[in-house]
């Protein structure tokens, strides 16, 4: 057999252990859709109810069909076929969860639906949904859900039960941005991140039902406020039921409450675990809990100072419930705004805009339901940039070693920098394409640079640009970016490659 | 500043003393940086305060949308306007938010208890609230709430009543959802039969 046979051969093989994998994922997706389905029969919204079972059954024909024209190898995934199958996985997950978007008509286009699932399963939180206000409870349970399994990972979930008997599991895991092994098999991990997550989801829906029920909310709707604003915060979605986000409850004592779910779901899991086993003060020792606390106290008081001089608000309340509020948001890429996204544009000074562009590009803890550039990132190339300092300092003789505390001590490697670097040198890549791509549909160059700073971090801030009258080449180029940012790259390049490789031949 | 850096960094090389020429260095770079920094803190600001208004007699009428992006031109000013009741009604001690929403958007009014009351329906999926006509002051950062955008109603009136609303199921969707569960059954049947399930999600198919 000759060698381009061998390798028509191997890529083929590739290409069906990658297409048996996508569609057992895929099939997670199927499942998953029961939940709003029971949901719209609980509410008696027969007609989402419908619109939901067309979705059940479009996945799971989707998922048999690449199961059945798949075929496992018995080795498992390799590195590449992992990464390969997170991405891709995403791609196809994300047509499917539209249709039930695209039917319920709030949505002006499929395009626009395929913009909110993404924006969904990446945490990211900008949206197009048309009049929110009114849109069926199961649709909403449906959004929520979404950024809820997004911010664990669509890959995690399939994993939970997928990795009995699958070489490699760990490859897939990876791929979906992921890396922390609480646990020896992947499959153990996966479940002990749900359940850190289910936990979470119990107090949290609890906690924001009863602050919604004290600031007024009849009970039921209250159980349903505190359940999405929970996943949303969680999740770092951003998502809320309502469209003037948390603006709508008009209560400090409500914003207040979210505060320590958007932080609990920037930290990193393996940080929860920690915690979770009685190491807590492994939370003041991580480097990404220092990062994030450094850069959130410099950039909030950037901004504060900017909207103090600028008297944009009067009073500490103001400034704690309007600007520290969206730097928290921000930095932790949930994307809860207490202001309107046409205020950041006509009332925020321009410094303040910039202040919380670097903290959304900046981002939280990396293994979380987070994005941006992720702490320990910038931690590392901070440390690197000390230990250059240091040894530029030191006679030349010397020996200078630098660590960084991630659960345990770590000697900080070139190798290690060098990966951290060019990571976030691409992220700076997509957001600095997302600011020219603004710039040349006429945005002003502060609310380009802010919008693309969201979508390159996750967060789902907006400043007015995202919006269904936005043109198409833009929305098409945000659901790359909230895609290839939430994966970190490396999936998406390898599925690229594949691709490449495959029509090459 | 500079120097407590430099200071600091000296600590950090574990005492060994920084050579003048770098220390200078140093200290003439961040001394700059310091300043523009501050400078820039100070200079940023250049939007004029919320100013008080003088009032007209007759209100404005506006879209919620016009006031959201255009605060500073409406802030303190008596406007009204008309839109949709949503979501809850929240007492709040003698007054109430409720938040109404025309086709531009959605705000927050502040209304008496009183006002409130007239409320029967809010908006959502099976709902259409009941349509109010609010005038009112707006206020684009308001001082008793925080900084809220809202708007302090004066007058609250109900236009028109909302009441249940209902949604046709469409029949094709219906047939499209039992012909797709139905193909669903008879695709899983034949990964059963092919091996490819192992369990119904996961498990151990059979490999090549």
């Amino acid at each position: 057999m000759s060698a381009v046979k061998i390798a028509r051969g191997l890529s083929k093989t590739e290409l069906l252990n990658i297409l048996f994998y996508t569609g057992k994922v895929v099939l997670w997706l199927g499942a998953l859709m029961v939940i709003p389905a029971v949901v719209a029969v609980i509410f008696r919204e027969w007609a989402p109810f419908f619109d939901f079972l067309i979705g059940i059954g479009l996945s799971l024909c989707v998922g048999l069909i690449f199961v059945l024209a798949g075929r496992p190898v018995e080795r498992g995934l390799t590195w590449t076929q992992g990464f390969a199958v997170a991405s891709f996985s995403w791609i196809v997950a994300m047509f499917l969860a539209a249709v039930p978007y695209y039917l319920s008509g709030h949505w002006n286009a499929y395009l626009d639906a395929l913009f909110d699932v993404m924006s969904g399963f990446t945490t990211t939180g900008v949206v197009l949904v048309q009049d929110l206000d009114h849109i069926a409870v199961s649709v909403n349970a449906w959004r929520h859900l979404l950024t809820y399994v997004g911010g664990q990972g669509m890959v995690v979930l399939a994993l939970t039960v997928l990795s009995r008997g699958l070489p490699g599991a760990f490859k897939l895991y990876v791929g979906e941005a992921k890396d922390e092994r609480l646990m020896p098999s992947v499959g153990e991990t996966a479940k002990a991140i749900w359940f850190i997550s289910v936990i979470y989801l119990i107090i949290g829906t609890l906690v924001l039902s009863v602050s919604a029920m004290a600031i007024g909310i009849d009970p039921v709707r209250a159980l349903l406020h505190g359940a999405f604003v929970f996943m949303g915060a969680w999740s770092t979605g951003g998502f809320a039921p309502q469209s003037q986000n948390i603006a709508y409850y008009h209560s400090f004592l409500f914003e207040a409450a979210t505060v320590p779910f958007l932080i609990a779901g920037s930290l990193n899991f393996g940080l929860h675990y920690a915690i979770w086993n009685g190491r807590r003060r492994e939370i003041l020792k991580n480097i990404e809990t220092q990062v994030f606390a450094t850069v959130l106290t410099i950039l909030t008081l950037v901004g504060l100072g900017a909207t103090i001089v600028s008297r944009t608000y009067d009073g500490p309340l103001a400034l704690a419930r309007r600007v520290v509020y969206q730097f928290i948001s921000a930095q932790t890429t949930t994307g809860f705004a207490t202001i309107y996204p046409a205020q950041f544009a006509n009332e925020w000074p321009v410094l303040a805009i910039l202040a919380i562009s670097i903290s959304m590009l900046f981002g939280a803890s990396a293994s979380s339901t987070a994005g941006g550039f992720k702490g320990v990132r910038v931690g590392m190339v901070v440390k690197s940039l000390k230990h250059e300092v240091r040894k530029l300092m030191s006679p030349e003789s010397a020996v200078v070693v630098e660590k960084m505390h991630m659960g345990e001590d770590i000697v900080l490697e070139d190798r290690n920098v060098k990966l951290a670097s060019l990571i976030i040198l691409l992220y700076l890549v997509i957001f600095t394409a997302g600011v020219l791509v603004g710039v040349a549909y006429g945005y002003p160059l502060p609310q380009a640079i802010f919008e693309s700073a969201s979508v390159t971090g996750n967060v789902g801030l907006s400043s007015g640009v995202t919006a269904p009258s936005m043109p198409w080449p833009m929305k098409v180029l945000y659901i790359f970016m909230m895609w290839i940012a939430r994966l970190e790259f490396m999936s998406v390049l390898v599925l690229f490659g594949l691709i490449f490789k495959l029509t090459k031949k | 500043m500079a120097r407590e850096i430099c200071e600091r960094a000296e600590r950090h090389a574990g005492g060994s003393a920084i050579r003048p020429r770098m220390r200078a260095r140093l200290t003439s770079f961040l001394t700059p940086v310091t300043v523009l920094l501050a400078i820039s803190l100070v200079t940023c600001g250049n939007r004029p305060a919320c100013a008080g208004v003088e009032q007209p007699d007759r209100p404005l009428p506006v879209r919620i949308g016009d006031l959201i992006s255009k605060t500073y031109e409406f802030d303190g000013r008596l406007i009204s306007f008309e839109g949709e009741v949503i979501g809850d009604v929240m007492f709040r001690g003698d007054s109430a938010w409720v938040n109404v929403l025309d086709s531009s958007g959605a705000i927050g009014v502040v209304v008496t208890r009183d006002m409130a009351s007239q409320v029967e329906n809010t908006g959502a999926y099976a709902v259409k609230g009941d349509i109010v006509r609010v005038t009112g002051v707006f206020h684009r950062a308001c001082s008793v709430h925080a900084g809220e955008i809202d708007v302090h109603a004066e007058s609250f009136q109900i236009v028109r009543r909302g009441g249940p609303v209902r949604h046709a199921i469409a029949p094709g969707r219906i047939v499209m959802a039992c012909t797709l569960l139905g193909a669903a059954v008879v695709l899983a049947y034949a990964a059963r039969i092919k091996g490819r399930l192992g369990s119904p999600l996961g498990g151990s198919p059979k490999t090549s």
